[in-house]
């Protein structure tokens, strides 16, 4: 766990997306404006572990060009955020996989913040619980997991399960 | 002035008397056949071309190991190429390659590159390589197919296609793109 809990307080100072790696049917660089955007069956992962595919994304660098500020997917996109959640007094790092679907997601890097609007559906699961939501709009705090549903459609249920011991802990 | 068009004209006639009566009966000389005009019609090494604009400031320039140049065709055939585009009179973008075929209309200037192309811009962080690309002066626009690799610092992207036009504001790569962006919070 002592990885886990290293890896999370890396993750914390870096930029949240980390090193992206994807597929297209094509793509456009303004590199006066700093935006890329990708068409036509778009795939993406991060080293981090998440992955997003869309019919359109698009990336918006920073002024120096060295970072992604943020990222829009949009057209039946699907989502999946893979979380490290810190180790706090009495409980360990944990892991938590956020997927969902939906018709716009917006990723702030430095925020560390995902928006999803537009028939939004999804579940997150960890070691501990699955929650599934659908909502209009769902604000994940990517550092935190707070899964903030919005709109008057919004539906949110968790179901608890077993806690699985975790690796080196004495039983 | 009459005793001189008098003179000529009879002169004229007895030509021609001889030519109908005289030289009809001579064998016919059979002229060689030329054979066609060789398609290089100068070679020259170590070359340098270059285009200036009406104000003097430089456009482009070529400089190559070797060339080949064909009147028939209109065109320049260059060995290990190297053609530097200017923007505003300052050198921008570069591409070399072992082969480039120019071809010059009035002001307008087009070259292709063969064998394997690599661009790099000359002051900034882009490059890119390519099996083969055009780029025209008049619409100052590149167009590259075949294994097209573009970087510009963190960012790579690969495809079949690629363009764009100097100096390079917008690149477009298509054709299974594939892309990676490199974390640089961690360098």
């Amino acid at each position: 766990m002592a990885g886990a809990s290293l890896h999370a307080q890396k993750t914390a100072t870096q930029q949240r997306f980390g090193s992206i790696s994807g597929t297209s049917v094509s793509a456009r660089y303004d590199i006066k404006a700093g935006i890329i955007t990708y068409t036509g069956s778009v795939e993406i992962k991060t080293d981090q572990g998440d992955t997003l595919s869309a019919n359109k994304v698009v990336l918006t660098l920073d002024k120096a060009r060295r970072d992604v500020d943020s990222m829009e997917a949009t057209g039946s996109v699907k989502v999946s955020v893979k979380q490290v959640l810190p180790a706090r007094p009495g409980t360990p790092a944990s892991f938590r996989v956020v997927s969902a679907q939906a018709n716009r997601v917006f990723l702030q890097n430095k925020s560390k913040h995902a928006i999803l609007t537009g028939s939004v559906s999804g579940r997150s699961e960890d070691d501990t619980a699955i929650t599934t939501f659908r909502a209009s709009s769902v604000d994940i705090n990517l550092e935190t997991g707070i899964i903030d549903a919005q709109g008057s459609d919004s539906e949110r249920t968790q179901m608890n399960v077993q806690v699985k011991p975790s690796k080196g802990t004495a039983k | 002035m009459r005793t001189r068009t008098a003179r000529w004209l009879s002169w004229a006639t007895a030509c021609l008397v001889i030519s109908a009566f005289g030289c009809g009966r001579r064998k016919p000389v059979q002229k060689p056949v030329e054979p066609p005009p060789p398609p290089v019609t100068g070679k020259s090494s170590g070359v340098r071309s270059v285009m200036d604009d009406a104000q003097g400031r430089r456009l482009w320039e070529v400089t190559a190991a070797s060339s080949e140049q064909s009147q028939e065709k209109g065109t320049v055939v260059f060995h290990d190429a190297r053609v530097t585009v200017y923007d505003k009179g300052k050198p921008s973008y570069r591409f070399i390659a072992p082969k480039a075929v120019a071809l010059t209309q009035g002001k307008r200037f087009a070259i292709s590159l063969t064998g394997g192309v690599s661009a790099k811009e000359l002051a900034g962080l882009s490059a890119f390589t390519v099996d083969r690309m055009t780029w025209a002066s008049d619409t100052r626009a590149f167009v590259g197919q075949g294994n097209a690799r573009y970087t510009q610092g963190p960012l790579e992207m690969t495809g079949q296609r690629l363009s764009g036009a100097v100096p390079v504001r917008v690149i477009n790569v298509t054709g299974d793109v594939h892309f990676t962006w490199k974390d640089d919070s961690s360098r």
